[in-house]
């Protein structure tokens, strides 16, 4: 009976000690291609927000090109009057 | 009062500053848990610090080249901008260290007047010529060595070892972090703490239309052409 209860103390103990080992290995996930991603999507805002200004001059300019004549024929008449 | 716009910075330029700036920053806080492991864990392990380490560095170096292609072939302005004159190194350092150790905190304005053809004044040309020319070359050097030894194993050892080369990485690197202290803060130099960092961001300098530089006088004081955007925008008068 002693003998049965020393097995079962020791194993008790194992496992406990198994169990500490699993969620230390859980807790130390590897995070390293979160914080590169990351790093590099600041760096990818910090390119857009500065381009931005020029492509709105450059789609105001697309714009005035393309639609800019049209504006002009319809406020042409009203000038005459 | 009526104010002027003068664009003083262009996009190459502040996508390069404020990519450096933001790899810098990185590189130092996961350099020094590189340097420090027992000391500090700001990530989440030592691996996780030294990949993102070697791509900030690798982003640093990218932009680096995109500074000086913009400067040394694009508008062709590299030595004009950064090497002093003979006045700067004479007249211009002592005059400009006299306004930051005296003359600002009496209010005096700044002798330096910032334009397109002379952005920097003696101080920043004498500092940044340093940083750029030797300091973040050799950095990133160093580092790039340090990243990869087997291929240039020889170079290493030429050098002095691995321990050596460490060093010398970690010197420069202190240097340069010791500088962006200095840079932040006489940054905040201005009229107002965001008057110099706004440009940085926009590109334009906003002024009053009266004011009158000391050393630059008549039509030098207007941006040149070539430092202007190429859509047709030009010095703008505000009421």
């Amino acid at each position: 009976m002693k003998s049965k209860l020393t097995i079962l103390m020791v194993l008790t103990t194992q496992l406990g000690l198994a169990s500490n080992l699993m969620a230390a290995t859980g807790v130390r996930e590897d995070t390293s291609m979160v914080l590169v991603y990351l790093f590099l999507g600041m760096c990818a805002m910090i390119v857009i927000m500065q381009l931005m200004p020029a492509m709105f001059l450059l789609f105001g300019m697309l714009k005035s090109l393309f639609f800019g004549h049209k504006g002009q024929v319809k406020a042409n008449p009203a000038a005459k009057h | 009062m009526s104010k002027i716009k003068i664009y003083l910075q262009p996009t190459p330029i502040r996508i390069w500053h404020w990519l450096n700036a933001f790899g810098i920053i990185t590189l130092c806080i996961t350099g020094v848990q590189i340097r420090f492991p027992d000391h500090l864990h700001l990530f989440a392990s030592y691996k996780s610090a030294i990949l993102l380490h070697n791509v900030a560095g690798l982003v640093v170096a990218f932009s680096f080249s995109l500074w000086f292609i913009y400067y040394a072939v694009v508008s062709r302005t590299l030595l004009k901008t950064y090497m002093p004159s003979r006045d700067d190194l004479e007249h211009g350092l002592a005059r400009q260290a006299k306004f930051y150790l005296l003359t600002y905190f009496l209010g005096w304005k700044n002798p330096h007047h910032a334009t397109p053809d002379n952005k920097f004044n003696p101080m920043q040309k004498s500092a940044y010529l340093a940083i750029m020319f030797i300091l973040v070359p050799l950095v990133s050097l160093s580092g790039l060595l340090l990243t990869n030894v087997s291929p240039m194993r020889d170079l290493v050892l030429m050098i002095g070892g691995l321990k050596i080369l460490v060093a010398i990485h970690f010197l420069l690197a202190c240097c340069l972090c010791a500088f962006l202290f200095t840079h932040v803060y006489l940054a905040t130099l201005g009229k107002t703490p965001l008057e110099h960092i706004k440009p940085m961001w926009t590109g334009w300098e906003e002024e009053d239309s009266t004011e009158q530089p000391h050393h630059v006088t008549g039509s030098s004081r207007l941006p040149s052409v070539a430092a202007m955007p190429r859509t047709g925008m030009t010095t703008r008068r505000r009421p």
